[in-house]
């Protein structure tokens, strides 16, 4: 670009004979250019756009030297430092040969050319060339139109500011032009000057407005000080987050804005920020909602921004809602944890890989597996691990089917889970899994217990019930002597009476389950008339044997319920009497004694019975099981099942000793009452 | 008219009672065993063969109804003349029905039952055995 230009300045051709109308003597000519300058002036304070003025100069300059084209170019610098020249206003007078004139053609509005080159260099500098080619020298293929160039530095307070080229002037172009228009160019010079002030200072204002505007709209606060600490300016937010007006805090010390707690802080900031230019911390203040505001706050060094001293910029960044957050979403891992910790649901949980990433002391408790044997494990590892546990011979005999769905194991205890998981999407769209495992062994056991009791129960209704039935109906339908009928009766009011002794006992005992002793009128008792009254009630007539009672007196007392107690005695009596079948005397005795550092009385039935087998006696306290189930012996099966939950109320313990066709002992023990077991 | 041998396995002395009052008002030809027990009823089996046997499941001593059920099954595999049993139990559970009718009995009759109902069941069995040829 700057070549072109060069090219065509250096092919200049010497002028012919031409008449020059300058004359530095001529008295018109200094007075035009008078009028020149006056008029610019004028239109500069009317502030004229640029390039008319510029334009005005150059015709100005064309006919004062007689030339016939000019250029005005503004000195300028890229951002590399290097100096060119700008080309911001063209003017001809002759350029009829091709409508336009040389510089029109052939150096536009807006051309650049390099200021480095020698002939632009010298003007630069702040001198004038001149160039008065001689016409023999004309060379064919050069530009005729271009036989003389005259140019001229442009220049305010010793600066050059652009220069101004003219060309092919009528006469030679003599170097004391340069001193008779030095006014014009000084004027020029001024003016160019101006107008790059008036733009550098637009351009500042801009970015000014453009800073403040950044300044103040920025979420963070942001504070200024000097290294003292001083406030120099704040921003809108940093003016919201301090909760004071602007000129509140200008002036004064950052350090005296805040409450004197923190004044050390700030004044460590401050030497944090001297020594290695950056500092932060947090900030807790009160605000006037009475609620505590935490912010993050940095500070800067800001070196060179301003002459003389230095800046420290404080950004504040109010974090309360992260801080809050972040204790909330302790607290809940806190709790979630504490919540998994006593769970007594198994968790185990796999994360987005796959992989177990978390078990419960539950669950390693349920399987016996340490979180560090699970954890990385895939899925399938840890199932396999699960299926490991559970070994077919290990199983409770009375177990034979599976439950549905149910997981089971047999180490490190038997136990029946139920197993259920669970997938939830993470924040980021990843997928978790939590596994659960139920134990539910207790529950399938109860379960399996009530069934088993209904299914018992119900069979040991229908039994008597069959009676009833039956022989009613033969009394229904067949005509019968009256021997016969009386025979039938007798058997149905006996089945009644068990049927309702059935029904009275399973209510007993239904009752203690539920009320678990709650209904007991359990007091502090002396048993002697208690035991007294038992054997009474069960003389029957007729029978030969005796009952005899064997007492160490005085017998301790007991913590009991009598009625209760009476109703164990009849029962245990009662089976004495039932299973030795006419036979042998029945003894009870009572007497105190020590166990286990701890005082009983203790009650022993001894009858001389047919005795039982040791596994009938394994069977003694379960519900409806009976030593003799002909029907031949009255009873219900649930006698000494009441017995072992009143014991247990009691907090008692029952002993059994049986001989086969020698007879049964059963021994309770009944613990003295606290007040007797402290006073001893 | 044949006299039928029909046993009965039944622990309850009542129910003996019941089935033996209520087969004597019957107009049936028929001479009734009784058995208290499984191990009874075995030797029971031993010496004879009643055309229908009437079984309690619950049975004192070990041997209960099935038991006795599978074997008289057993026992006649290869006959033509299979006896009939019908099963007199307090176990009136859906299972229980299945589970006696899957070992081979003919009825399945739930206490309390109807004696009347029981004669009828009965007498009905006789003449299709007498129709069979029995």
């Amino acid at each position: 670009m700057h070549s072109k230009f060069e090219q065509v300045i250096s092919i200049g051709c010497p002028s012919a004979e031409q008449d020059c109308s300058y004359r530095p003597e001529d008295c018109a000519a200094s007075s035009r250019l008078l009028g020149a300058i006056t008029s610019l002036q004028g239109k500069f304070i009317e502030q004229v756009p640029q390039h008319i003025l510029f334009n005005d100069i150059l015709q100005h300059l064309l006919q004062l030297t007689s030339s016939s084209t000019g250029f005005l170019a503004e000195s300028l610098s890229d951002a590399a430092g290097n100096d060119y020249f700008k080309i911001q206003a063209l003017a001809g007078i002759d350029s009829d040969k091709q409508g336009k004139s040389f510089f029109e053609l052939h150096a536009p509005i807006g051309m650049e050319f390099d200021a480095s080159n020698s002939m632009f260099r010298t003007v630069h500098e702040g001198k004038v060339i001149i160039q008065n080619n001689d016409i023999e020298k004309k060379q064919p293929s050069g530009h005729p139109e271009l036989q003389r160039f005259l140019g001229l530095p442009v220049t305010s307070g010793g600066q050059v500011l652009g220069m101004i080229g003219l060309a092919n002037g009528t006469s030679d172009y003599e170097e004391k032009m340069a001193t008779f228009f030095k006014p014009l160019l000084n004027t020029c010079g001024d003016m160019i000057k101006a107008w790059r002030l008036n733009r550098w200072r637009e351009e500042a204002e801009q970015d000014l407005h453009r800073h403040a505007m950044v300044f103040n709209n920025i979420s963070d606060g942001v504070l200024l000080t000097n290294t003292l600490g001083i406030v120099i300016d704040a921003n809108h937010s940093a003016i919201k987050m301090l909760e004071r007006p602007l000129d509140a805090m200008v002036g004064r010390s950052l350090a005296t804005l805040l409450s004197p707690d923190l004044h050390a802080m700030m004044e460590q900031g401050l030497q944090k920020v001297a020594c290695n230019g950056r500092w932060s911390g947090k900030i807790a203040l009160q605000g006037q909602d009475g609620h505590q505001h935490i912010f993050d706050v940095s500070s800067l060094y800001l070196d060179g921004v301003v002459r003389n001293d230095c800046l420290q910029a404080w950004f504040w960044r109010d974090i309360t809602e992260e801080v809050q957050a972040l204790s909330q979403l302790e607290q809940r891992t806190l709790e979630l944890g504490a919540l998994l910790d006593f769970s007594p649901v198994g968790y185990v949980y796999i994360d987005t890989t796959g992989k177990v990433a978390y078990v419960n002391p539950a669950f390693t408790q349920m399987c016996g597996l340490e979180s560090e044997d699970v954890t990385g494990n895939t899925a399938i590892e840890l199932e396999s691990k699960i299926q490991a546990l559970y070994d077919e011979s290990e199983l409770p005999s009375y177990l034979s089917q599976r439950e549905r769905g149910a997981l089971r194991i047999t180490r490190p205890h038997f136990a029946i889970l139920h197993r259920s998981s669970r997938s939830f999407r993470l924040p980021n769209n990843d997928e978790g899994q939590m596994l659960c495992f139920q134990d539910i062994t207790r529950d399938v056991e109860v379960d399996r217990l009530k069934n088993e009791f209904l299914s018992t129960a119900a069979h040991e209704l229908r039994t008597p019930m069959a009676s009833v039935f039956g022989f009613s109906e033969l009394l229904l339908t067949r005509t019968l002597p009256i021997e016969k009928q009386r025979q039938y009766i007798e058997v149905i009011h006996r089945q009644t009476g068990r049927l309702a002794e059935i029904i009275n006992e399973l209510l007993d005992l239904a009752r203690i389950d539920a009320m678990e002793g709650k209904d007991f009128n359990i007091s502090t008792t002396q048993i002697e008339p208690l035991l007294k009254s038992a054997l009474d009630e069960l003389l029957i007539k007729g029978d030969e044997r005796k009952l005899k009672l064997q007492i160490q007196t005085p017998l301790s007392l007991v913590r009991i319920d009598p009625s209760k107690l009476n109703l164990v005695l009849t029962n245990i009596l009662s089976n004495a009497y039932k299973y030795s079948f006419g036979q042998g005397d029945i003894v009870l005795r009572a007497f105190n004694t020590e166990q286990d550092g701890k005082f009983w009385v203790a009650l022993e039935v001894e009858d001389h019975g047919v005795g039982m087998y040791q596994e009938q006696m394994d069977h003694v306290f379960e519900r409806f099981w009976r030593a003799d189930a002909s029907g031949n012996v009255p009873g219900t099966g649930l006698g000494m099942a009441l017995v072992k939950e009143i014991m247990d109320i009691f907090k008692g313990r029952i002993e059994l000793k049986s001989d086969i066709g020698i007879g049964t002992r059963v021994k309770l023990w009944l613990p003295v009452s606290n007040d007797e077991n402290q006073d001893e | 008219m044949n006299n039928h041998q029909i046993l009965l396995v039944e622990d309850q002395e009542d129910i003996r009672m019941l089935v033996r009052e209520v087969f004597e008002t019957s107009t049936l030809n028929y001479t009734l065993h009784e058995a208290g027990d499984g191990i009874h009823a075995l030797k029971l089996l031993e010496t004879m063969t009643p055309s229908i046997t009437i079984l309690d499941v619950m049975l004192p001593g070990g041997i209960t109804g099935h038991d006795l059920c599978q074997y008289i099954r057993e026992k006649h595999h290869s006959s033509q003349d299979q006896p009939c049993i019908i099963m007199l139990t307090a176990k009136g559970q859906r299972a229980d029905r299945e589970k006696g009718l899957a070992l081979g009995a003919d009825h399945y009759l739930t206490k309390p039952f109807s004696p009347i109902g029981l004669i009828g069941l009965i007498s009905d069995i006789i003449k299709a055995q007498v129709r069979m040829g029995n």
